[in-house]
């Protein structure tokens, strides 16, 4: 004699012990447990025996559920229907609550779970040795987000398992976003699930539903990811190439000009004539030098001052056509003991950067104007093709902008995840 | 190992382009001498050549004009 096997009905219906209300289910096999969707009578209906009720449920839903019982979805490639939705509260904080959605992969019999906190979605299911990523699930990559006892507020349609008795599970979360470890304890019995964040537009898409269906997100979900950090590592990558690259290119250009094409000591002396304020000094000019490319000019000046200023406006002349480029140094330096304790303040260097001078035959002017009684040297070097650091550190600071602008972000995103969390790290500072 | 960085860094390749107009600044102000936050000339007639600004300070240069 042969069998046939008979296939498994999709659905299946019952009715209501308390109110008689026709529900429909879909795990045929595997569902026990059912929540009425119009009386929130809670009931068990095994096989043959007699349904069993336990109570109904105070709290009604507020709204209909985001993912309808019944619905159809595709998510992460597999095919699940939504069997029930069981609303839930910490024991502890019950100002705490959340939905979790029992999803049935009838192909595989296999089920999974969507949770909803404040709008932000996590994809669970039992751990297993034969899950692909489960190399990205070490326990030791994680940190303990939250501890609690749950609590039911309502339920609505089947589970293969009484969801009351989980309020005698002890839960453990921890996080390592976008990934979730949960560990369930019983008494001696332990078991694992993983979890993973789902955007609630993939969610929208997975099970036909608008955005706007889904709930309105709120804060920071528990392993959310950071905004930007699916590309963190490939932009602070390029950062290091181009900063790297920009390095290159200044020490380059700071070892390019080895000799400075005016070095020269001049003596300030004073002017005699009688139209001339006290402490005016005579006009100095350098020795002319030839700038063969437009080039910018660095000027680097030292005087021999001791307890003196100088007044140093400075002109850099282009003897073809007569135009000048000019500046101005205040040069002062003075130093003493006082109370045992030597002092000093001011400088006797400065330097001056003349930018984008035309190819051509320079000389420099020098107007000094000092003390009266004051001759100090002044020593003079010109350099071309400087290194410009100014435009280093400026082009640096652009380039580090948006990368310190997304670390900002995301650190602010991590603080406000742990806010929801008594093992907040950020408790400590 | 130069096609497996290109493909690390596929998710940030517009950025990256982005970041060529800071560069291209800085190419620039090297190749024409120009200091780009200007400079410490102080001369009215050759202040095209640089923005005015600058670390000096504003001095007597133009009461010791020649």
């Amino acid at each position: 004699m042969s069998e046939t096997a008979t296939p498994r009905p999709e659905s299946a219906q019952l009715n209501c012990p308390k109110c008689g209300t026709s529900i429909t289910y879909y795990d045929v096999e595997g569902s026990e447990y059912y929540a009425c969707p119009h009386c929130h009578a809670y009931f068990r209906w095994s096989g043959e025996a007699q349904p069993k009720v336990f109570g109904k449920y105070d709290q009604a839903p507020p709204t209909a559920p985001a993912l309808p019982i019944g619905a159809v979805g595709t998510l992460r490639g597999r095919t699940f229907r939504v069997l029930g939705v069981v609303s839930r509260r910490e024991a502890n904080h019950p100002q705490y609550s959340w939905r979790e959605y029992q999803l049935y992969q009838a192909d595989t019999q296999q089920y999974a779970q969507l949770a909803e906190f404040d709008g932000h979605w996590t994809f669970i299911w039992a751990a297993s040795k034969l899950d692909a990523d489960r190399e990205e699930y070490k326990l030791g990559d994680f940190k303990i987000f939250n501890k609690y006892q749950s609590r039911v507020n309502w339920a609505l349609g089947e589970f293969d398992w009484d969801i009351e008795r989980d309020d005698t599970l002890h839960v453990t979360e921890y996080i390592n976003p976008p990934r979730l470890l949960v560990q369930e304890q019983r008494g001696k019995e332990q078991n694992w699930y993983r979890g993973h964040h789902v955007a609630p537009n993939e969610l929208a898409e997975a099970f036909h539903l608008s955005r706007s269906a889904l709930p309105h997100q709120e804060g920071t979900g528990a392993v959310q990811p950071a905004p930007g950090s699916e590309s963190s590592s490939a932009l602070w990558s390029l950062t290091g190439i181009v900063v790297a690259l920009l390095l290159l290119t200044q020490l380059v250009l700071a070892f390019w000009s080895t000799q400075p094409i005016l070095s020269q000591t001049i003596q300030v002396e004073a002017d005699t004539t009688a139209s001339a304020p006290p402490g005016t000094g005579r006009v100095l000019v350098s020795p002319s030098f030839t700038l063969d490319h437009q080039t910018a000019l660095e000027i680097d000046l030292k005087a021999t001052l001791s307890n003196q200023w100088l007044e140093l406006p400075v002109s850099l002349v282009d003897e073809q056509t007569g135009r000048g480029f000019e500046f101005t140094k205040n040069i002062e330096f003075y130093s003493g003991v006082e109370g045992g304790e030597s002092w000093s303040e001011g400088s006797r260097d400065v330097d001056a950067v003349l930018s984008r001078v035309p190819a051509g035959r320079y000389h420099l002017n020098f107007y000094p104007f000092t003390e009266k009684g004051v001759s100090p040297e002044i020593s003079v070097q010109v350099w071309a093709d400087p290194a410009l650091p100014s435009n280093f550190f400026v082009v640096v600071g652009l380039v580090l902008l948006l990368p310190m602008l997304q670390a900002l972000r995301q650190h602010f995103h991590e603080r406000n995840r742990w806010a929801n969390s008594d093992y907040n790290p950020y408790d400590a500072e | 190992m130069l096609e497996r960085l290109l493909i690390s860094l596929r998710p940030v390749r517009l950025y990256a382009l982005l970041l060529l107009l800071p560069l291209g600044w800085f190419a620039w102000g090297t190749a024409t001498g120009t200091r780009l936050l200007g400079d410490d000339n102080e001369s009215t007639e050759t202040l095209t050549a640089g923005s005015g600004g600058g670390r000096s300070t504003v001095g007597h240069a133009r009461f010791y004009h020649k």
